[in-house]
């Protein structure tokens, strides 16, 4: 059910982009779609996403599946990228044609990146910052950059069910958009914050969307297109990487 | 004269009853399924064919559903060779040696499929063991790929039907009576005469019975060709899984599903018939 903002203490702290276009509860954490890639094994930090496709990353790029939510995001990256988007995804499909040689393997979940990038399969892919950080923790030397193109947010949120506790629901999304809780899942998870008071060591702003400008430029795609297209896009894409 | 309830009645009874509440009746209300219209705002609506023209009309389907008869029997064909090797060994091995090694060929049952396509998964990739092994020793100079292609869910597929085929035919071939054999090599025939003209013929129910379960099991496997095929190695199973699932698709996944069954359920009826056909072939004075 939708929210009013100035119920919540911490409301008048958040950033504008973490603002639910529909009236609902704000996102309580950032998390960008951008490029990873392993710092030992590239000297020069890609800049764009068109560099997923130069000749130099053959064969070690690994590339999601749409079934998982960040595929299904770099595909609608791809496509805007080539004047397309969520209206018209072809720019997109075709795009990823030409990247499929280059894709060291199709994979569906996190655990499948963090593979190939360990065994040096991969060494550049599209994913995100929440990920780029466990695997930071995880020992790998993964690292995040924006690509120039605009990185796309996911906003993670809490939302107060109708019908339930409406009180306690309200003081726990409350609470999520504390800045010391904001904090901890900014160090524990790599979730960026979306409570403009929190500050960061600069380790972690390297690490994730921080700050009015970086904030400011979180794509937000419109869902309500994706889930209408989304059946149809998967078909589009089953059909493009069938061997 | 009181009428009594023929005993193995009371017996079949139970596992019917199960049978049909968790098959029958599951199955059942897949077919209503199947037919009804899958629509945008979610849920279901009329009756229409839509989805079965969909499957037939789309190459793409078609292509899937081959692959996945190709796979199924490429599998079958190799665990038969390999199997029956492995079965006739171990069934001419010495008396007390038998049980081990049959233990050991069975072993693999005692894990989880899902555990051992992990296994695979280390074994098949470009720096896995298999990998380096053949690298180590100079066969192939650039890795293969193995892992996400039809080729690694072949060997995954193999690995862990296998068992079954040694089974099956291990009692068969323990159970042919083995004078037929000293009495053909009285006769003059070569150790591979007998083997064509006996052994073989005699342990065709076995070879149909396995080749048929293998091919059954394998045609709607799902984990293997999913952790080990990836998106880009689809076949019915994992489709039907991306439709139920990803695309909330459900009337189309049980569309994909009977059709599958239905595959199942004609080839099982085409075994058959070969089945009692070399039967009496095999044993032309109807002994």
């Amino acid at each position: 059910m939708p929210i009013d903002l100035k119920e919540l203490s911490n409301g008048k702290d958040l950033y504008d982009a973490a603002k639910d276009p529909n009236g609902y509860a704000p996102a309580y954490a950032f998390s960008a779609l951008g490029i990873i890639y392993n710092e030992e094994k590239i000297s020069t930090p890609p800049t764009s996403w068109k560099d997923l496709w130069k000749d130099e990353y053959k064969g070690k790029v690994a590339l999601v599946d749409i079934s998982n939510s960040f595929g299904l995001q770099f595909l609608l990256a791809v496509a805007k990228m080539n004047g397309g988007g969520e209206h018209d995804i072809q720019p997109g499909l075709d795009a990823i044609r030409e990247l499929l040689p280059n894709a060291a393997a199709v994979v569906k979940s996190t655990p499948e990146v963090g593979t190939l990038f360990a065994q040096e399969e991969a060494i550049i892919a599209a994913y995100d910052t929440g990920y780029a950080f466990t695997f930071r923790q995880q020992g790998q030397p993964i690292k995040f950059v924006t690509p120039q193109e605009g990185a796309i947010g996911t906003f993670i949120n809490a939302q107060v069910v109708k019908g339930g506790n409406e009180e306690l629901a309200k003081k726990f999304v409350d609470f999520l958009l504390r800045p010391d809780i904001q904090k901890q899942f900014a160090e524990k998870n790599g979730y960026a914050p979306t409570n403009r008071t929190v500050e960061l060591s600069e380790e972690l702003q390297a690490v994730m969307p921080y700050g009015e400008e970086a904030v400011g430029r979180l794509i937000r795609l419109n869902n309500d297109l994706v889930n209408e297209n989304k059946a149809a896009w998967t078909e589009e894409w089953n059909k493009l990487i069938s061997q | 004269m009181k009428r009594r309830i023929p005993p193995h009645w009371i017996l079949i009874a139970p596992g019917l009853l199960v049978f049909a509440v968790a098959f029958l009746i599951p199955i059942g209300r897949l077919a209503v399924m199947s037919f009804q219209e899958n629509l945008p705002e979610g849920g279901t609506g009329g009756f229409v064919w839509d989805h079965y023209v969909k499957f037939f009309s789309d190459p793409h389907y078609l292509r899937i559903f081959g692959r996945t008869l190709v796979i199924s029997a490429v599998v079958s064909f190799i665990c038969l060779v390999m199997g029956y090797c492995l079965a006739y060994g171990i069934s001419r091995a010495k008396e007390g040696r038998k049980l081990l090694l049959l233990m050991i060929a069975a072993m693999p049952l005692l894990t989880s499929a899902t555990i051992r396509n992990f296994g695979w998964i280390i074994i098949l990739s470009r720096k896995g063991l298999l990998n380096e092994l053949l690298l180590s020793v100079g066969v192939i100079k650039e890795p293969l790929s193995l892992l996400y292609t039809p080729t690694g869910v072949v060997i995954a597929l193999v690995h862990v039907l296998l068992p079954y085929m040694v089974l099956i035919l291990y009692s068969v071939l323990e159970g042919l009576d083995r004078n037929l054999e000293s009495a053909a090599a009285n006769l003059g025939a070569s150790r591979f005469h007998t083997f064509r003209l006996v052994t073989l013929p005699l342990s065709m129910p076995g070879i149909i019975a396995g080749t048929l379960l293998v091919f059954s099991i394998s045609l709607s496997f799902f984990v293997t060709p999913s952790l080990i095929g990836g998106p880009k190695v689809q076949l019915m199973a994992t489709e039907i899984y991306n439709q139920t699932i990803n695309l909330l698709n459900w009337p189309y996944a049980s569309a994909l599903a009977l059709i599958l069954l239905a595959a199942v359920l004609i080839v099982t009826n085409l075994y058959n018939r070969a089945l009692s056909r070399s039967r009496t072939e095999a044993n032309p004075f109807h002994v």
